[in-house]
């Protein structure tokens, strides 16, 4: 019995491990961030959090929309309270990963400040099978990737909408009476 | 032609089918215990057979319906803790894409 219950344990991990296309081997990083996401979702559980999502919200719509060709979703993201805590060796852990024929750098973006942006696409016989997103800031060091087909465009509109700053509160009309009293 | 019958017989028949009386109080020990059991034991056979294998039907029904309702408790919680992350996840992938698009677009431009 015991035996069993390891065997599938060891199973799920290893159908975990494997589910994602490229180590995301930043756990170093994780000790020493102020604020850390860690995502690992995949199959059942993917569809299952799709199952709860509510269709009448906007943006939870248009994530529905986009988990429909997904095999799974794998995030880190680290935030920092100073500069130079992530190195080079660590961004060239994941981007040496990303160097293969199955990968094709779709976008890049480098600043001054040490900000470093990259987007791969993982092919397979011309069609999209992965994404990776590769952000590292000052004090920031996020991977993303993301196993099967996806909308570029509409996930970078719902990241567009997300990143709108909400309106505080006392910029909102508090009531309807308020916008007419105003004309 | 008749056979003697042996005094010995006769003797322990004698003693065997004697009277003999009760011990003190016999009559109403018995008595006690007519009073006493009797009504129970027609209790136990009319009144609580039915009762018992209810209370055993109710109680499996009862551990089905916790089983059932604590896994659907948990499954809803999984479901609710994995569509609270991949809101989280995709928020992060759209924002970094978005970021990472608009950079590479003001440059072009």
């Amino acid at each position: 019995m015991k035996l069993a219950a390891v065997a599938m344990l060891s199973g799920a991990f290893a159908a975990g491990l494997f589910a994602q296309q490229f180590k995301l081997d930043v756990d170093r990083l994780s000790a020493k961030a102020s604020d850390a996401v860690d995502v690992s979702l995949a199959g059942p559980l993917l569809q299952l959090g799709a199952r709860f999502l509510d269709s009448k919200d906007p943006d939870q719509a248009a994530v529905k929309k986009l988990v429909a060709g997904l095999e799974g979703i794998y995030v880190r993201h680290f935030e920092f309270k100073e500069d130079g805590v992530w190195t080079q060796a660590d961004l060239d852990a994941i981007r040496g990963q990303l160097k293969t024929p199955d990968w094709q750098r779709l976008l890049g973006w480098k600043d001054e400040s040490g900000g470093n942006a990259e987007v791969y696409l993982r092919l397979d016989g011309g069609k999209m099978t992965g994404l990776a997103i590769l952000d590292a800031e000052p004090r920031e060091f996020t991977v993303v990737n993301i196993v099967g087909s996806i909308d570029l465009e509409a996930l970078a509109q719902l990241g567009g909408r997300f990143g709108v700053p909400k309106l505080k509160n006392e910029d909102k009309p508090k009531h309807k009476d308020e916008k007419t009293k105003k004309k | 032609m008749q056979y003697p019958e042996p005094d010995w017989l006769e003797q322990e028949l004698k003693s065997a089918l004697a009277r003999k009386d009760p011990p003190g109080g016999f009559a109403d020990g018995v008595g006690r215990k007519l009073a006493g059991s009797g009504p129970k034991r027609a209790r136990g056979k009319v009144i609580e057979w039915p009762v018992r294998p209810a209370r055993r039907w109710i109680a499996a029904a009862a551990a089905v319906v916790l089983a059932v309702g604590g896994a659907a408790g948990y499954r809803r919680y999984q479901g609710e803790m994995a569509k609270r992350q991949m809101m989280q996840a995709f928020f992060i992938a759209g924002s970094k894409l978005n970021h990472v698009q608009t950079h590479v677009l003001e440059v072009s431009q």
